[in-house]
């Protein structure tokens, strides 16, 4: 999704990410991956919750056929997989939101290699930044 | 998800920084990510 931000913040949006690490990993994964975007930390899962975000059984996550070449995969596409922190069974989602309490788009991640397909993000933002 | 308790809550940025998550998306749409882990 970073390797796209030009294009999404170009129709007037913002990514916004949300971790379930601490304050330090985030600050870590922003300096290293140069993240232009705010990274936010849900430590307590209050977020998560508000969102209702599932967790996996840590055994299905571990055995998982999908989850475990998922970690290879992204490491072979040049990838670095900072710490999970707290919540390592926890899914990951992707909203649109707003502007104002308007959901555009949920994809809440099936496993642990699951991901909201970008073309779709995309296509339930504006076509152009409001001018 | 209950979009309106979404937008209530506050949460510490990588900076240290508490911010607001509905005000990220008053004025203009936000694409909000949940990740299993940075990176």
């Amino acid at each position: 999704m970073r390797d796209r931000y030009d294009e999404i913040t170009g129709r007037g949006a913002e990514i916004v990410a949300i971790g379930t690490g601490n304050v330090g990993y985030a600050k870590s994964f922003v300096d290293d991956e140069h993240v232009p975007f705010p990274v936010l930390v849900d430590d307590k899962a209050r977020a998560a919750r508000a969102a209702s975000i599932p967790s996996m059984n840590f055994f299905a996550l571990v055995f998982n056929r999908n989850s475990r070449h998922a970690m290879p995969r992204a490491r072979a596409g040049g990838h670095r997989i900072h710490r999970a922190g707290r919540r390592v069974t926890q899914l990951g989602a992707t909203f649109v939101v707003g502007p104002g309490a308007t959901i555009r788009y949920e994809h809440v991640d099936a496993d642990s290699s699951d991901h909201a397909p970008l073309d779709e993000v995309l296509a339930a933002l504006p076509e152009r930044a409001p001018s | 998800m209950d979009v309106a308790a979404l937008g209530d809550i506050e949460l510490t940025d990588s900076t240290g920084t508490a911010r607001r998550l509905g005000d990220f998306w008053a004025e203009r749409p936000v694409v909000l990510v949940f990740l299993r882990h940075f990176g």
